[in-house]
């Protein structure tokens, strides 16, 4: 195999199928990226057998072949090189990489031996606009588990329905909602369950497109955009009823300029370390909420915005970061929080075209 | 630099000295208790041989004998408390129970009863804060109390003190008090017609009252520092209050000069609830070297979770767990790590623990000391969780445990720390009978 590409195309397509390469060594071949040269092109594969990428990019190809080699290794490499022709040549059991007067030669892996990529028959399959995917998946990321043991939740549960899309993630202890109506309806309904991390890094990836299309098959997931596909598995298991925790009821609603409210925020977490609370205090009669945080041998803050209340005076308190991320995730210019006692989860709503929903639940002091 | 004064004994003349002889279970009336006490009165209060006073209260016929409270003279321990009829053959606090044994053979070993030294010293400070709101416990069995005249009652100071004497001994056990202008004087006071003894310094004669003493008699001054003073041939308070500042601090460091001061019974210090409380710990010392790793698994679970009954007990819940180890080679180890949350539950900070001491602990070598705190309080904060909310979702693991915690010490509340055991507690390693408590 022998081919040549600029510096910039090749370290692309790297970054690409980087993100299925597995970091763990068990298996050694699953550090590798698989690299075949036909037909004018380059076409490179990774998989942690969880995900799977291939990206396939134009180049010169002076011998046709197919090779494995140590993916970071290459990634190094390439990263490392001035912007100017590459080549990659095969000697025998050795990869040559040639730029200008650099000359790196490595050994390879067995193409033999590499996974072969999942054959996908796919049963449903829409379109979106790969800004608004990422957009959505940035609201609700966050709110997203990282705790392996309950699996279900570290995905996010995509929902088509008509003209609407709609993904939803929780923690368990934080719920983020996004809503959107297509200008298109998508062909067909859908539900499923995509792992967070893949819906993460194909918004990463997928920046130089319009469009990103999402089939399922029987179990996996498969992204298509540009010259990439990127494969993951479906997570088994069903997703909690979020719509039965969106409370139905709220004795306080207080409405608040989304800025002030997250700088206030912010401020006084300064003095919420180690995990302590931020309190919240509403008064209707003053229209004022407070905010104040303290933590032991250190000190304390607070911080009053007027606000907007409708309802009981309240009081409750809130993971800070928990918070933060929520309101981070508002876009429109005021954000309705809505809460019924200091025991039940608190509403951040959007106002506004958008339709966000971020139920947290609140901190139990004493 | 070197002071103008030369280093030596100075005795102060009084003739007022007189007046301040031991005197065994006399209550003389003293010349300023028919004068209005002038300035600040405070109360040393020290409970009499207190562990063995309890002993002898509850088994009459300890009673005028002598009674020796700690660890099992067979073993590894050491006297926690003994009568004044076994003080009279030698036998002192913190002194090995094996030279206790050879000093009074016949003497009768109690084994310690806490719960019930926790009840008499409660019912004594009870008997404190019916007297004045500023009382200053220093211990299970000593306090300080702030009577001045005028501030809280008007009372003459030694008409409490009788008082307060008095009740103590209708508990059954007696109290030795000091009266003075000062917590130093009044606490040295207290200690010098023991047991059983009232002392008054009248306002003005501190300096008198103290001048004879020995330096050691004074709180701050420990074996070091008397020794280094002996060896300046400053042997009574008198000499060292004879100290100026820069000699003190010269001999004495950055303490000196205060200690000088006090010596002088110049102390201004305020009797005041005690500083907050920055860490609750529990240690045990074994009367053999514990090498198991299963014993000490069991010695840890016990530590833990009287810590954890002392945190709720105390309202307090902290972040960072500390677990301290003493070898074989009586070396310490003290090894640290903090929580993501304060807890008050021993099933939270008890594996964080175990895991500190299998860090700290290489398995084979000998453990003589094992102790658990958790200190870094905050106000406890529990994060609620969301899907708990859901229909049919499963109660949450934290649940049903913080009510098992709750019930038991609930139980042991009511009918004391061995109502209730785990299976595991069966094979707790003796200890020396000496726990400390902090």
């Amino acid at each position: 195999m022998k081919l040549s590409i600029a510096r910039s195309e090749l370290l692309d397509a790297l970054t690409v199928v980087s993100k299925g390469m597995s970091s763990r060594s068990t298996l050694p071949i699953l550090s590798g990226i698989l690299v075949s040269a036909s037909n004018g092109s380059l076409n490179l594969q990774s998989t942690d057998l969880e995900v799977s990428v291939k990206h396939t990019v134009p180049c010169l190809v002076e011998d046709e072949g197919q090779t494995v080699v140590p993916g970071k290794l290459l990634n190094d490499i390439v990263r490392s090189l001035p912007e100017a022709a590459v080549t990659l040549e095969t000697e025998g059991e050795m990869v040559a990489v040639r730029c200008q007067h650099s000359s790196f030669t490595f050994k390879t892996l067995k193409p033999a031996d590499f996974p072969r990529f999942p054959e996908i028959s796919v049963l449903k399959k829409i379109k979106l606009p790969s800004a608004l995917l990422a957009a959505m998946v940035k609201r609700v990321g966050k709110a997203v588990s990282r705790d392996e043991t309950r699996a279900v939740l570290t995905g996010v549960l995509v929902v088509v329905e008509g003209p609407s899309i709609r993904m939803v993630a929780t923690d368990s202890y934080r719920l983020a909602v996004s809503e959107v109506i297509l200008e298109q309806s998508p062909e067909e309904d859908m539900e499923v369950v995509v792992p967070g991390r893949a819906l993460e890094e194909v918004t990463r990836i997928a920046t130089s497109v319009d469009e990103v299309s999402l089939g399922i098959t029987e179990n996996q997931i498969v992204f298509e955009f540009g010259e990439t596909t990127f494969v993951t598995r479906r997570i088994e298991g069903s997703f909690p009823n979020y719509k039965q925790l969106i409370p139905k009821e709220k004795s306080t609603s207080v409405e608040i300029v989304t800025e002030d409210f997250f700088s206030a925020v912010k401020r006084v977490s300064l003095m919420a370390l180690h995990n302590s609370p931020l309190k919240i205090s509403v008064s209707s009669e003053d229209q004022t909420l407070s905010l104040s945080a303290n933590t032991q041998d250190v000190g304390d803050a607070s911080e009053d915005l007027m606000v907007k209340v409708e309802g009981a005076d309240t009081e409750i308190a809130f993971n800070h970061a928990f918070l933060t991320d929520g309101l981070n995730s508002i876009t429109s210019e005021t954000v309705t929080l809505e809460v019924q006692n200091a025991l039940k989860p608190g509403l951040l709503r959007s106002r506004g075209d958008d339709d966000f929903l971020y139920l947290l639940m609140p901190v139990r002091l004493g | 630099m070197l002071s103008s004064t030369p280093l030596m004994a100075v005795r102060p003349h009084s003739t007022r000295l007189a007046r301040y002889t031991r005197h065994m279970s006399a209550d003389p009336t003293h010349a300023c208790e028919n004068e209005p006490w002038q300035g600040r009165a405070i109360l040393h209060v020290d409970l009499d041989a207190f562990f063995a006073a309890v002993e002898q209260l509850d088994n009459p016929e300890y009673r005028n004998k002598p009674v020796i409270v700690g660890g099992d003279p067979t073993r590894r321990g050491v006297v926690s408390t003994c009568s004044y009829e076994a003080r009279a053959y030698g036998v002192r606090s913190a002194m090995a129970s094996a030279r206790a044994a050879q000093l009074c053979p016949h003497a009768i070993w109690a084994t310690p009863h806490f719960d019930r030294y926790h009840e008499i010293s409660q019912a004594v400070l009870a008997i404190f804060r019916e007297q004045t709101p500023l009382v200053q416990p220093v211990s299970i069995d000593e306090a300080f109390l702030d009577v001045t005249p005028g501030r809280f009652g008007e009372e003459h100071p030694v008409t409490v003190a009788r008082r307060i004497r008095a009740r103590i001994a209708e508990l059954g056990v007696t109290a030795s008090v000091g009266i003075a202008s000062s917590k130093t004087v009044a606490k040295i006071a207290s200690d010098f017609d023991k047991p059983d003894g009232l002392t008054i310094v009248c306002p003005g004669d501190e300096r008198a009252f103290l001048a004879p003493l020995p330096v050691r008699d004074m709180s701050g001054i420990g074996p070091k520092t008397a020794e280094r003073l002996h060896a300046l041939g400053i042997r009574t308070l008198g000499d060292l209050a004879a100290l100026d500042d820069a000699t003190a601090r010269e001999v004495l460091g950055s303490h000196g000069p205060g200690l000088a001061l006090r010596a002088r019974g110049t102390d201004e210090r305020d009797v005041r609830d005690n500083d907050p409380v920055k860490s609750v710990s529990n240690e045990r010392t074994f009367s053999v070297d514990v090498r198991q790793p299963s014993e000490i698994d069991v010695a840890l679970d016990r530590l833990t979770e009287k810590v954890g009954q002392r945190l709720r007990r105390k309202a307090l819940a902290g972040r960072t767990v500390t677990v301290k180890l003493r070898f074989s080679d009586l070396s310490y180890r003290t090894v640290r790590k903090s929580l993501a949350a304060a807890t008050n539950d021993e099933h939270v900070f008890g594996p964080v623990a175990r895991q500190l001491v299998r860090e700290a602990w290489t398995p084979g070598v000998g453990l003589r000391l094992l102790g658990v705190g958790v200190s870094g309080f905050q106000e406890r904060a529990e994060q609620l969780d969301l899907l708990g909310e859901l229909d049919g979702a499963p109660a949450q693991p934290s649940a049903g445990r913080e009510d098992l915690v709750r019930g038991i010490d609930a139980v042991r509340e009511k009918f004391g720390d061995g109502a209730l055991k785990f299976g595991r507690e069966l094979k707790v390693p003796p200890d020396t009978g000496t726990p400390r408590r902090d």
